[in-house]
């Protein structure tokens, strides 16, 4: 077939993915000029970017628990078998240290994960509570652990800044009215803190 | 038109890659760190003691509690403990669960028991109820000797004798909706006995301790008196008026004693005291303080610390006439009737019969009693004869007191009507007969006696 004449004095017609080129690139530059002003949020974005005449690398997120403020940190510590029973109304606590070991303002969280499911495990009640120093750990705060360990999501835990050091207080408690009757038991537990990194 | 379909387009290509990104990026942007441990569960645990202190207690009507003592509940367990759960059952007699009332009441972290609950709280109910044991005011720690003290009083009333009962208590501790799974119990022999039909009470006769350093163990009315024989005074009512004997133990001292015998009550009945009365088989076993009474006829006793009891025997007087009532005696409904039978109401010929039953109340020994007849109240009585009715309205005009014959149908042992002349006074319509003045005869009666009276009335 022959090839169709182009009618004289038409405009040559370009693609649509050509005729979008033009502003996307625009506005891509846009967005990126933009981003690179947000700061350590858009870090990803940036840590392979050079500017003329500038680098920029990469911050880092990274906490550590220990058993004190003082002490060793690490990826994971134990606690052991907390000092105590727990039983209606009756809490146990251990106290223990989150360092902020990063380059960024984390903010803290925490969850915790039971162990072999039992009538004890059940019973419990438990909450992760920022306090000033081990000594102001005490049953006294068992009026906080109210949330079964599985659904337990700890809020209102502070902003950690980078070197710094965050004492926690684990409570464990069996509610007053509990009817389980799971005397002289044990139960195992995982406390995952988390640190996610904030705008400093 | 295209271009600025091509322009929208590549604006939505970028922005959503940008989230994309974005999203992407602050996933990466957290850390964690674990700590883990393991937590353990306490346990419920609970002793008792201190209910052995009930085993082996006699009750008596006279003496008829046990207790209180001093019951410890101590936490064995991990736990505090914040309440108690006590079931008793019993072996024996198990009706006489139905007659001990149980109390029970905190004592704190004292031992000593008050004779009675105070203020603390308290549970009172009978032995085989569920029991109600009161909780500690504050939660018992689970710390070493940690304990609650409550005290434990039995009481018994009526009290059958010969008869015994062996309550157990189970215990179980608990804090909150736990439980101690083991109990703890403890069990103790209750048995009971007729009291010593001879024992009064200071309360029935007028002697009782004079200083704060005598007490008074025991009164018993032994007789020592017509024949000596104690068997005379087998439930402890006196024979006769004739003599009054009693045995007095004083509490144990650790100095001279002194005890008042008030002489112008029963039984004595205005007697006087000497120290020869006092002096029985020829041992003298307390002396007076004073040959003479007091303004209230009253008579010091004293004797040394080494000598635990003294007793005397007077001879005595014509019971002292007492009011009747429910502790004294009562008196039946006069009811008219023949001379010869008393069921069968007579068509008068010369005379007519009156009939009453005196029942005597009063423990231990014997009173004089008094009865009275309305003869205008009497005349009408319902369904009476109109010949006797007349006849009984019109004695009061002409019958003297001292006219009306009084005689004993049937008595009870000791019951007796007066031997001698017994006072007889008229009021108006109303004549009266009292046993009294007459001295060494009997004309009294006491508790489980009767005297069954008819006056014969002729003019």
């Amino acid at each position: 077939m022959a090839p169709a004449h182009r009618i004289a004095g038409a405009r040559r017609p370009r693609h649509l993915a050509l005729t979008a080129l033009g502003p996307l690139a625009l506005v891509s530059v846009g967005l990126i000029v933009g981003f690179a002003g947000t700061g350590g949020t858009y870090a990803a974005w940036n840590s392979s970017a050079k500017l003329p005449g500038a680098s920029i690398s990469t911050g880092s997120t990274a906490i550590k628990v220990s058993n004190t403020p003082s002490g060793s940190f690490g990826s994971t510590v134990s606690l052991g078998t907390l000092a105590g029973h727990v039983g209606p109304g009756a809490a146990v606590v251990a106290a223990f240290a989150v360092k902020n070991t990063g380059t960024t303002p984390v903010a803290l969280g925490a969850s915790v994960a039971p162990g072999a499911p039992s009538a004890l495990e059940s019973a419990l009640r438990v909450a992760v509570v920022a306090v000033s120093g081990a000594s102001q750990c005490t049953s006294a705060l068992s009026s906080k652990a109210v949330t079964p360990l599985a659904s337990y999501s700890a809020s209102g835990l502070p902003h950690l800044a980078s070197t710094g050091i965050q004492n926690l207080c684990l409570v464990l408690t069996v509610p007053a009215t509990d009817t389980s009757s799971a005397q002289g038991a044990s139960a195992s537990f995982t406390v995952n803190v988390t640190g996610t990194q904030v705008a400093s | 038109m295209r271009r600025r379909l091509a322009l929208i387009l590549g604006v939505a290509l970028v922005v959503v890659a940008s989230l994309g990104a974005g999203g992407i990026a602050n996933a990466m942007w957290s850390a964690s760190a674990t700590a883990s441990g393991a937590v353990t569960s306490g346990s419920v645990g609970v002793s008792v003691s201190g209910f052995d202190q009930l085993n082996g207690a006699t009750l008596t009507s006279s003496a008829n509690t046990a207790g209180p003592v001093n019951v410890a509940f101590t936490n064995t367990g991990t736990l505090p403990l914040t309440g108690f759960g006590v079931h008793v059952t019993s072996t024996g007699t198990q009706s006489l669960a139905d007659s001990i009332t149980l109390q029970v009441w905190d004592n704190g972290q004292s031992t000593a028991c008050a004779s009675a609950p105070g203020t603390t709280s308290s549970w009172s109910g009978k032995l085989d109820a569920a029991i109600a044991w009161p909780s500690p005011p504050a939660s018992i720690p689970p710390t070493a000797s940690a304990h609650e003290n409550y005290c434990v009083k039995l009481t018994m009333s009526p009290v059958p004798s010969g008869l015994s009962i062996t309550p157990s208590f189970t215990v179980t501790g608990s804090d909150g909706a736990w439980h101690s799974g083991t109990s703890a119990s403890a069990a103790f022999t209750l048995t009971t006995k007729a009291a010593d039909p001879r024992e009064v009470t200071p309360g029935q006769i007028g002697i009782s301790p004079a200083d704060s350093a005598t007490t008074i163990d025991r009164i018993t009315l032994p007789v020592y008196g017509t024949t000596g024989n104690e068997n005379e005074n087998p439930d402890g009512t006196m024979i006769t008026p004739s003599w009054a004997c009693v045995y007095v133990a004083v509490g144990t001292t650790t100095s001279a004693w002194k005890v008042g015998v008030n002489m112008s009550a029963p039984p004595f009945n205005g007697v006087a005291l000497t120290n020869a009365d006092l002096n029985i088989n020829g041992i003298q076993t307390g002396t007076l303080v004073s040959a003479s009474p007091d303004a209230n006829g009253v008579y010091y006793v004293h004797g040394p610390s080494t000598q635990s009891y003294f007793s005397f025997c007077v001879q005595g007087r014509a019971p002292k006439v007492m009011s009747p009532g429910p502790t004294t005696y009562t008196v039946s409904p006069v009811t008219v009737g023949s001379c010869t039978a008393s069921t069968k109401l007579p068509t008068v010929t010369s005379d007519v019969c009156l009939y009453t039953t005196v029942t005597g109340a009063y423990p231990h020994f014997e009173i004089g009693y008094t009865v009275s007849a309305d003869f205008t109240a009497l005349s009408k009585t319902s369904g009476l004869d109109s010949a006797v009715s007349s006849y009984l309205a019109n004695l009061p005009s002409t019958l003297a007191a001292g006219s009306i014959q009084w005689s004993t149908v049937s008595s009870s042992a000791g019951g007796v009507y007066p031997s001698g002349t017994p006072t007889k006074t008229k009021n108006g319509s109303v004549y009266t007969m009292s046993s009294t003045g007459i001295e060494a005869t009997s004309g009294g009666i006491a508790g489980g006696q009767f005297v069954d009276l008819k006056w014969e009335v002729a003019q």
